[in-house]
């Protein structure tokens, strides 16, 4: 993409040149090959000479030049520089074209450094603001699915506001941030995501903080995922950099003096995946009726019965069943009500709860200045109502920037922005084995088909909950009105820079910023409420988090001799980042609905945390140029960090790149191949350690309720008044070191056709060493962990990257197709001597884990399996006709895709430009809750077929010995029926979904869908030229119309693309996740 | 000139900035939120709470799985099928909470305490944690202990043998006793939320649990000379000294008893009442008569049932009794074992986890609070009652240990009695009378009477398990020991939908990921097959 600058050094270039005795003056005006407006900033020279000037912000140029002859030439990056013969012209006036050739874009680097493709050893990746503005999505991260080779995005829920997860190129860290530095103009962003509570029990759907970028505020974004790229943003930068440009924060001059243009946009999101249900069984099991959480009771108006199931044997069973009572739980709360009610299907029962959402979005920006000042204001806001009633996320974004050059010679610059965020999101997640919940979720994807949910109230006069399990769930309606997290960020980021050039080839720059918000949160489970005991609870937690950053850069640019030019950046960076969070619990609440700490009887503690920790670096980067072909960049930095012991504080890591455009080199000059590069690069990005990682220290007061490890169980403290204290669970390598990873990267970036086919290809190898991590130690060791450095993982991976225009008409039709293929192959090489294996993050007490294993990619699942004999076939217990589960955990499944493929293509004609992107995700492993809920529910139409019995192919196994029972030394294949409730559900364990191994609910998360889906409609400028617009664009969205994950169980519709576990490095299980959603919406874009 | 100073002032800023980078920049690493020193009473008073409750019958202790498994309560889940593995939460969590939380700081206690010169805290440290050895070994059998909690020394500590590690336990009780009597600069007090530092009651707990580990190894070694001299010293565990932790009534920071709150606060009840303990206590039982003709008076004080009527019952019933009493089976696949009775079933009561005192009437035992109990009932862990049993047991089968056995076994039954109606008068609740307490000591001990030696031992440990209701751990190590109670068997009670393939758990299953994590560790047990070094089968 190009990219408009006023590169101050070129402005400062220009020096007054001699009066001459034989002189004219030539003037001129530039403007746009594209549409004709005028272009500022635009270099103006005199061919051969120092004389020179640059355009006006009315694209008018002025020049004095000799009488005769001379050769101007015109130049601005981002545009084909052009050359004119002024002979006994006085006016001179230009169009000029946009530079085509790819390795012509102009890319933001590392600090904010500029730099032409054609001069990177790296792969960078780019998005314009427009493909993530304006496409109904209020996450930029979201919007960014399928559009750069080498992202693996993952949702994590369809709630309002819910994290996000990035990745790029692979998980490095084993128990590290994998997420990549964010970084805004020029100040790091902070993206931390942190959760309140546990997220499987009651915790919410959690923002991670890169929310709070307003999509409409972008101007661009750069992606550098590799080290090379990243080598100047120190020790953050290994797992990649995001660098995003705002529109307030880049100095880019408009065009016209003013400029202000106007965003809205409207859309409406629907939940995009509901199962089909099954309306011929209600709630019970094994054919009978009961107030059950399960279908598997009798079938609806049905004159023949069913089986039951006792002690083995199938017998015929004699209920038939037209009216129930009145639930227990109704019929207790209303003694009033009815006695009896109908028994029948309620097929709407899960879709009618959920409601349309409605996202609205509105931003106005004003830019205006002359050559020397621009500024920009941005002001937008966002309103998004999810499909679960009551959640919500708002975002209101105030933004001004702007740059000014003084008469001095400095150049200064500010930017300052303030974001709100609110979120109201439902409790998610679905609550322990054996404990209530009071999640939206935890029973309305699979409700009881009988169940009348929205023909029965909700509460009592007594707002007490009220629902057909009873005590087990929130009634989902009273949950996602009364219970839920409430965060409010308010957060700003202000920078400021000055700039000096002490001659066109040495200059300097400083910037100083900071980035810092606040996060309230309140969690709140009402009185009434199933959850927190029935008596109310509010958690609040107040997260601080502040970080500031300078930077000095010095650049030294010159030509050394007539074809090597070399530019030099030295300086340094400080880092210091705060952050500060405090949890305060009360309970027992004495008003109904007053979220306030006054409001509770008692109120403590509920744990906090503090952290400061310092960097700093100093950095310095060469770049030698051949002949604008052969490119050679060398950096290296040393950093000094305060997480590290003293002695091992400093450390220093270098990177080399290169690249090679052959085409020009060669004077290869072809209709086919328009150009070539080929590239490499080496590189090595150091990492210090956490905070306090060093020595232990002891916690005081933890008690049951922080749900830390190491905390009383069972109580809180102090206990009968009297304090705790605990010895941490942790222990520390006092001689800690830095931890490296190094990549090593090729590729190619080629050009066809006169450009108008072009492919971009990476191959990488990241090796992570020496990691600064976690071994978990058994307990009996006394402690759960020991922090030093250990392990090796590593990230193969291709990225390639297409884009073909088989079509462009001199009427101007275009058709262009592009594409993204994204192959990752992750590996834990090695952990340390005797161990081969770690626990990623323990779950629940005998539930599928994610685990670090040698020879295993990065968070294998590992879990119970069936029992199986040599040749692979299941053990079945003669006894129950099911499955004999293994008492040994092995690797039941991969979560990281096998590979990632988009494929987008758009058609424009006359202003009008049809565009879809389809996304493909192979491979790749997901534990899921709701599919097991689904099956062993019996809800879903896959459940449908149960009448008679089944058996469960197999031999007959021994329960004890897991070896098959022989008869006379030959297996006995399986003959004992079950009844299809008991295959998918069994109380006793052993069967397919609900009480069984592991292994049953991994399903293959293959997915392909159909991202987004626009029209939009640019108003030509002769129809505008009356008005006071001088962009008038329209445009429909449709995002995620339609997906299939094949592997799923065919009723399932599911949507595999989510996780439990937000932004978090666990993925691949899924606990009640918010479906996803879908959306329809319209935008409309003016500027006047 | 102009452009030199310019030049100038940039670099002194740049080089204050490169400056500051000196090594008080980056000394910061300190972290100010959490104390690297605190106090022996604070590290005590975690210590305790941890350890009970991860002993105890609340959702983290050991005490739950093992009552199902000596058929005092029934849960629905895998041991409920005899299936004991290595990811139950129980195991997993006591022996996390068990090593890296109490007996770490225990340890901290002895380091501190002894640099600090205070024995009188280390003495106690030592008897705590030779009681919770002791119970590891009891469940896990070889665990590790002499390489344990030294990660200086060894992150991943080798596992001892469980005949091994009791001699070693004795010692460090006789140590403790020694500790005790020592000048100590800080002395145990309110910190101490077990005895509220009575040093007197830790000496005599720590003579009495050497008595309980002889017993326990009585049929693979000769203790009769030290038990001799344990019971002539006189100087073990008394009434009203009994070795619990009382809860407290405040919800936050929540100091109840743990299994009260998980029973009767948080709307879903996970315990039912074993219908097998419930027929032989209330006389009904046709599976087990050892106790038949005898009513127990303490079933009021047992478990509090919600209905009066079992018709009420919210779900179709598996095990009902007219009186409103409702229960599921072990190991049942019956049809009805499954639906939901929050509000029908019978749950643990006032003596078990301090819920509520059946008065007969019934009640909704939900979130609103209006049915409920004191909820500060102790965990009991080694009580007077128990200690004479265990004396009873000691004299009746040890050849050279002198007393009367018919006199402990008396004293034993009437010391559980007073331990009920200690509960109940702590709870307002009316007391057993002495007339019905000497009505069933009689009964008893008339059948004991008409016993002979193995009728007299399968008597004693039946009352001694009665009795234990609501800590388990040592009833599931006596009947591994002696074979007595007689356990419950789904596949012989003549009901066609209980039944399990798998046999007895005679040890707990070792914690699934500790055998991941250390390498020293042996390969996971066959939890039918490896006994314990005492059960010599």
């Amino acid at each position: 993409m190009r990219k408009f600058l006023l590169l101050s050094g070129l402005l400062l270039g220009v020096t007054i040149s001699h009066v001459m005795a034989q002189e004219r003056t030539v003037t001129g005006v530039i403007t746009s090959s594209e549409d004709g407006t005028a272009l500022p900033g635009v270099n103006v020279v005199l061919k051969g000479s120092t004389t020179g000037t640059v355009t006006d912000t009315e694209g008018k140029y002025r020049l004095t030049v000799p009488a005769t002859g001379g050769i101007l030439v015109f130049s601005f990056i981002g545009l084909v520089t052009q050359e004119a013969d002024i002979g006994e012209r006085s006016v001179v006036d230009i169009q000029m074209k946009p530079d085509v050739t790819q390795l012509g874009e102009v890319i933001v680097t590392a600090a904010g450094i500029e730099r032409e493709s054609k001069a990177l050893g790296y792969a960078v990746g780019n998005v314009s603001g427009d493909k993530v503005a304006q496409k109904s999505e209020p996450d930029v991260l979201r919007s960014l699915q399928g559009k750069i080779p080498g992202v693996n995005i993952l949702s994590s829920s369809g709630a309002p506001g819910s994290a996000t997860r990035i990745t790029i190129r692979g998980n490095k860290s084993l128990f590290g941030n994998n997420q990549p530095l964010f970084v805004v103009d020029g100040i790091p962003f902070d993206n931390s995501y942190s959760t309140s509570s546990n997220e499987l029990t009651d915790g919410a759907a959690y923002s991670s903080r890169i929310a709070d970028i307003d999509p409409n505020n972008i101007e661009s974004m750069s992606i550098l995922p590799g080290g090379a790229a990243a080598a100047l943003y120190g020790v953050r930068a290994s797992n990649g950099v995001v660098v995003i440009t705002t529109k307030s924060g880049s100095s880019r001059a408009s065009r016209k003096g003013l400029e202000i243009s106007f965003n809205s946009g409207f859309a409406i999101e629907q939940i995009a995946n509901l199962p089909d249900y099954q309306n011929k069984y209600g709630t019970g099991s094994r054919g009978n009726y009961a107030e059950a959480n399960g279908s598997w009771g009798p079938a609806f108006d049905r004159p023949d019965p069913g089986v039951n199931y006792v002690g083995g044997v199938a017998v015929p069973n004699g209920s038939e069943v037209d009216s129930i009572p009145y639930w227990g739980a109704y019929a207790n709360a209303f003694p009033d009500g009815p006695t009896m009610v109908p028994y029948r299907a309620y097929p709407n029962n899960a879709k009618d709860f959920f409601q349309d959402g409605k996202v609205w979005d509105n931003s106005i920006t004003i830019s205006g200045g002359n050559e020397k000042s621009v500024m920009t204001l941005v002001a937008s806001n966002m309103n998004q109502e999810g499909y679960i009633p009551y959640s919500e996320f708002r975002k209101t974004n105030i933004s001004l920037g702007g740059t000014t050059q003084l008469q001095n010679g400095f150049h200064v610059g500010g930017n300052l922005s303030y974001i709100n965020t609110e979120q109201k999101g439902p409790l998610a997640g679905y609550g322990q084995a054996g404990q209530v919940s009071a999640s939206v979720l935890s029973r309305i994807l699979f409700p009881g088909r009988n169940w009348d949910i929205q023909g029965q109230p909700y509460e009592t006069e007594d707002h007490a909950n009220v629902f057909f399990l009873g005590a087990a769930a929130d009634n989902p309606y009273y949950s996602s009105k009364y219970n839920g997290l409430r965060s409010q960020v308010n957060r700003i980021a202000a920078s400021i820079n000055i700039g000096y050039d002490v001659t066109d080839w040495l200059s300097f720059n400083y910037k100083v910023g900071v980035n810092t918000y606040n996060d309230r949160r309140k969690e709140v489970t009402r009185r009434g409420s199933v959850g927190a005991a029935g008596i109310g609870q509010l958690v609040t937690d107040e997260i601080y988090y502040q970080e500031i950053e300078s930077n000095l850069l010095v650049t030294f640019n010159k030509d050394l001799a007539q074809d090597l030019s070399l530019k030099v950046i030295g300086g340094y960076n400080i880092n210091q980042r705060t952050g500060e969070n405090q949890q305060v619990r009360g309970v027992n609440s004495i008003a109904f609905d007053i979220d306030d700490l006054d409001n509770f009887n008692s109120v403590t503690p509920f744990g906090g945390t503090y952290y400061r920790r310092r960097l700093m670096g100093l950095f310095g980067d060469v770049s030698l140029g051949y002949k604008d072909y052969l490119f050679l960049n060398l950096t290296g930095r040393n950093d000094w960090s305060s997480t590290l012991p003293a002695s091992k504080r400093s450390f220093f890591y270098p990177s080399v790149s290169s690249s090679f455009i052959f085409t020009d080199a060669l004077g290869i000059e072809s209709n086919i191949l328009t150009s070539g590069k080929i590239r490499a690069a080496w590189s090595r990005v150091g990492n210090d350690a956490p905070v306090y990682s060093l020595y232990p220290t002891y916690s005081l007061n933890l008690g049951n309720s922080s749900g830390v490890v190491g905390a009383v169980p069972g109580n809180d403290l102090p206990f009968l008044g009297q304090p705790g204290a605990t010895q941490g669970t942790t222990v520390y390598d006092p001689n800690l070191t830095p931890e490296f990873t190094t990549t090593v990267e090729v590729g190619a970036e080629l050009a066809f056709f006169n450009n108008r086919a072009s492919l971009k290809a990476t191959y990488y190898d990241i090796r992570t060493t020496d990691q600064i991590a976690p071994i978990a130690l058994p307990d009996e060791s006394g402690f759960n962990q020991f922090i030093t450095n250990f392990g090796e993982v590593s990230n193969k991976g291709i990225e390639i990257g297409a884009d073909v225009t088989p079509v462009r008409m001199e009427n101007g039709f275009t058709w262009n197709i592009y594409g993204t293929f994204t192959r990752n192959r992750n590996m834990v090489e090695s952990l340390t001597t005797g161990i081969d294996e770690i626990v990623l993050r323990a779950l629940y007490g005998g539930q599928v884990t994610p685990v670090l294993a040698v020879g295993q990619p990065y968070g294998t699942l590992k879990g119970t399996t069936n029992t199986r004999d040599d040749e692979g076939n299941l053990l079945i217990d003669p006894a129950t006709g099911l499955m004999i589960q293994s008492n040994d955990l092995t690797y039941i499944g991969n979560p990281n895709p096998k590979y990632l493929a988009s494929l987008g293509t758009s058609l424009s004609f006359k202003g009008i430009t049809l565009s879809c992107l389809w996304n493909y995700r192979h491979g790749g492993s997901l534990w899921s809750a709701t599919n097991q809920f689904y099956l062993g529910r019996g809800v879903t139409r896959d459940t449908e077929n149960r009448e008679g019995t089944f058996i469960v192919p197999g031999v007959w196994g021994d329960a004890n010995t897991f070896q098959p029972i022989l008869d006379d030394g030959k297996k006995i294949p399986n003959t004992t029926q079950v009844i299809l409730n008991d295959v998918y559900f069994q109380t006793a364990g052993g069967s397919f979904a609900i009480n069984s191994a592991d292994e049953n609910s991994v399903y293959d998360a293959t997915v392909i869908r159909l991202s987004e889906v626009g029209v939009s409609y640019d108003f030509p400028k002769t129809l505008l030229s009356k008005t006071p617009f001088g962009v008038l664009s329209l445009s429909f969205t449709g995002r995620n119309l339609f997906y299939n994950a094949p592997n799923f169980p065919k009723h399932s519709n599911y949507d595999p693309e989510t996780s439990s576990f937000g932004a978090q490095n666990y993925t691949g299980i899924e606990y009640n996740a918010a479906p996803s959603v879908k959306r329809y919406g319209v935008n409309l874009r003016v500027t006047f | 000139m102009k452009l030199n100073k310019r030049i100038g002032i940039l670099s002194l800023a740049a080089t204050l900035a490169v400056a500051s980078g000196c090594d008080s920049y980056f000394d910061i690493n300190v972290d100010p939120n959490n104390p690297s020193e605190v106090t022996l009473g604070q590290l005590l008073t975690q210590s305790e709470v941890t350890l009970v409750n991860s002993l105890g019958i609340g959702n983290n202790g050991m005490s739950t799985p093992t009552s199902i498994l000596v058929h005092q309560t029934v849960q629905r889940g895998s041991v409920d099928q005899y299936v004991v593995s290595g990811d139950d939460f129980q195991i997993t969590t006591s022996w996390q909470n068990l090593y890296s939380g109490s007996l770490e700081d225990l340890k901290t206690i002895i380091d501190q305490g002894t640099e600090e010169g205070s024995p009188q805290y280390v003495g106690v440290a030592q008897i705590l944690t030779a009681y919770t050895y002791s119970m590891i070994v009891d469940m896990w059998g070889d665990v590790p202990f002499s390489a344990a909690l030294n990660p200086q020394e060894a992150l991943y500590p080798e596992y001892d043998d469980d005949a091994m590690i009791y001699p070693a336990l004795l010692q460090l009780l006789d140590n403790g006793i020694a500790n005790l009597a020592q000048a100590s600069e800080d002395s145990p007090a309110t910190d101490d939320v077990i005895y509220g530092g009575n040093l007197v009651s830790w000496r005599r707990l720590a003579k009495s649990l050497k008595l309980k580990l002889y017993n326990q190894t009585r049929l693979v070694a000769d203790v009769s000379a030290q038990v001799n001299a344990l019971i002539a010293e006189g100087d073990l565990l008394r009434s009203g000294a009994d070795f619990e932790l009382e809860y407290g009534t405040s919800v936050a920071p929540d100091n109840r008893n743990p299994a009260f709150v998980y029973e009767y606060t948080l709307g879903n009840k996970v315990s039912y009442i074993s219908p097998y303990f419930y027929e032989i206590m209330t006389n009904q039982s046709e599976l087990n008569d050892v106790l038949t003709g005898i009513s127990d008076p303490r079933v009021p004080y047992y478990w509090f049932k919600q209905l009066t009527d079992p018709a009420d019952a919210q779900n179709p019933t598996e095990y009902t009794d007219d009186n409103g009493f409702l229960s599921i089976h072990f190991a049942s696949t019956g049809v009805n074992q499954g639906w939901q009775q929050d509000r029908s079933q019978t749950v643990l009561g006032l003596y078990a986890i301090g819920g509520r005192y059946d008065d007969g009437k019934g009640g909704e035992v939900n979130t609103s609070g209006a049915i409920t109990g004191p909820g500060t009932v102790a965990q009991r862990l080694y009580t007077h009652f128990a200690s004479l049993y265990t004396q009873a047991e000691l004299v009746l089968t040890e050849p050279g240990v002198t007393g009367d056995h018919r006199k402990l076994f008396e004293d034993a039954i009437r010391a559980s009695f007073a331990k009920v109606n200690a509960i109940a008068a702590d709870a307002g609740a009316p007391l057993i009378t002495a007339g019905a307490i000497n009505t069933y000591v009689a009964a008893v001990l008339a059948k004991y009477d008409a016993a002979n030696a193995t009728g007299k031992l399968e008597l004693i440990l039946t009352e001694k398990w009665i009795a234990s209701f609501g800590f388990s751990i040592d009833a599931y190590t006596d009947y591994r020991r002696t074979g007595f109670p007689v356990m419950y068997d789904p596949n012989t009670d003549d009901l066609p939908y209980t039944g399990t393939s798998r046999q007895y758990p005679v040890s707990m299953a070792y914690n699934s990921q500790s055998l991941t994590l250390n390498q020293n560790a042996p390969t996971q047990k066959n939890v039918t097959t490896d006994r314990i070094f005492w059960d010599a089968e």
